[in-house]
């Protein structure tokens, strides 16, 4: 009976350490640098402290047409913000792995409007992730979905 | 009426003391020689330098003989960045610091997109957002994030040393 208790609490132990490592492993597959659906940025996501955060680190177009100067971001609803280039931007902020391959509570700032939407994020798969950013609730919101880089 | 010039008097006597007495203090928190680092090889173009800051408002709290719950709100007076080595600032074009920590958001604190030739030290415009300021100064720790555009690669480490100025209100 002992070798019966003693081989359960060995298999359960080798069970949960299996689970801690895969949950462990699937929280840092969101590290990386990723390209959105329009293929006109890369973002790399990186985590500070037990949060994940994304910043803007290549444009397509990386200057203003008009001024041949650095995209600025200039529908920052803070205007000493203003005047700062797009790109190095951090538009991610926030994000905290829920399980289940989704990271959630975070925000998402969109540039081109200067609004910055609450958003989750659901990984497909390891070079595929699924970013909706919403008002309110997840069902007002837009998906876009995003590709891992070669660059990483 | 003598009765009632006195208690006039009295009553007024009162509401004098209850407003000197819940007026609003300032006073400043300065949090300096803050380490900001990044490891080298660094490349052209956005990079990050990290620094963590353990909670320093305890202890001036207690200094003050004040309760933390007594502290209204918080706001950054001054911000700035300098190097201790041979490098110069305007290795970046732009730079911009943020304040994070795991139980509170990220708050954007101080930004500078155009720095001087040689600039050994340097005084970043304060950001609008610091609502939640005084969340993160009561956290045990937090970072300090700074997002910085490099002009060209960088061939060592980086070293930055940050200085920041709190208005506390109480």
């Amino acid at each position: 009976m002992k070798i019966y208790y003693l081989l359960l609490s060995g298999l359960f132990a080798i069970t949960s350490i299996g689970i801690a490592n895969v949950q462990a492993g699937d929280e840092d597959k969101l590290i990386g640098v990723w390209e959105p659906g329009d293929v006109r940025s890369k973002i790399k996501i990186e985590k500070i402290g037990n949060k994940y955060y994304g910043k803007v680190i290549w444009l397509k177009i990386p200057n203003d047409p008009e001024t041949q100067k650095p995209k600025l971001d200039r529908n920052n609803p803070d205007t000493a913000m203003r005047k700062n280039p797009i790109k190095g931007n951090r538009i991610l902020k926030d994000f905290v792995y829920k399980g289940d391959k989704e990271w959630g509570g975070g925000t998402i700032y969109d540039p081109k409007n200067g609004k910055t939407y609450k958003c989750v994020i659901n990984m497909k798969d390891d070079n595929t992730i699924d970013i909706r950013g919403f008002i309110g609730i997840k069902t007002f919101g837009r998906t876009d979905t995003w590709k891992r880089t070669v660059t990483d | 009426m003598k009765i009632m010039i006195l208690f006039s008097g009295i009553i007024f006597m009162f509401l004098f003391l209850s407003a000197c007495s819940n007026k609003e203090k300032t006073a400043t928190l300065v949090i300096d020689n803050i380490s900001i680092s990044a490891e080298g090889p660094l490349f052209e173009g956005a990079n990050t330098a990290q620094g963590e800051v353990p909670n320093r408002i305890n202890a001036w709290a207690k200094e003050h003989g004040i309760e933390l719950s007594q502290i209204t709100s918080a706001s950054l007076k001054k911000v700035t960045i300098s190097v201790n080595d041979t490098s110069n600032l305007d290795l970046f074009s732009s730079i911009n610091m943020q304040f994070a920590s795991d139980q509170t958001d990220m708050i954007q604190a101080a930004v500078i997109n155009k720095i001087q030739p040689d600039s050994k030290k340097i005084e970043l415009t304060l950001s609008g957002e610091q609502k939640d300021l005084i969340k993160v100064l009561k956290q045990d720790k937090f970072t300090i994030v700074v997002d910085a555009i490099l002009n060209k690669d960088y061939d060592a480490n980086i070293n930055l040393l940050g200085n920041i100025e709190i208005e506390l209100k109480y």
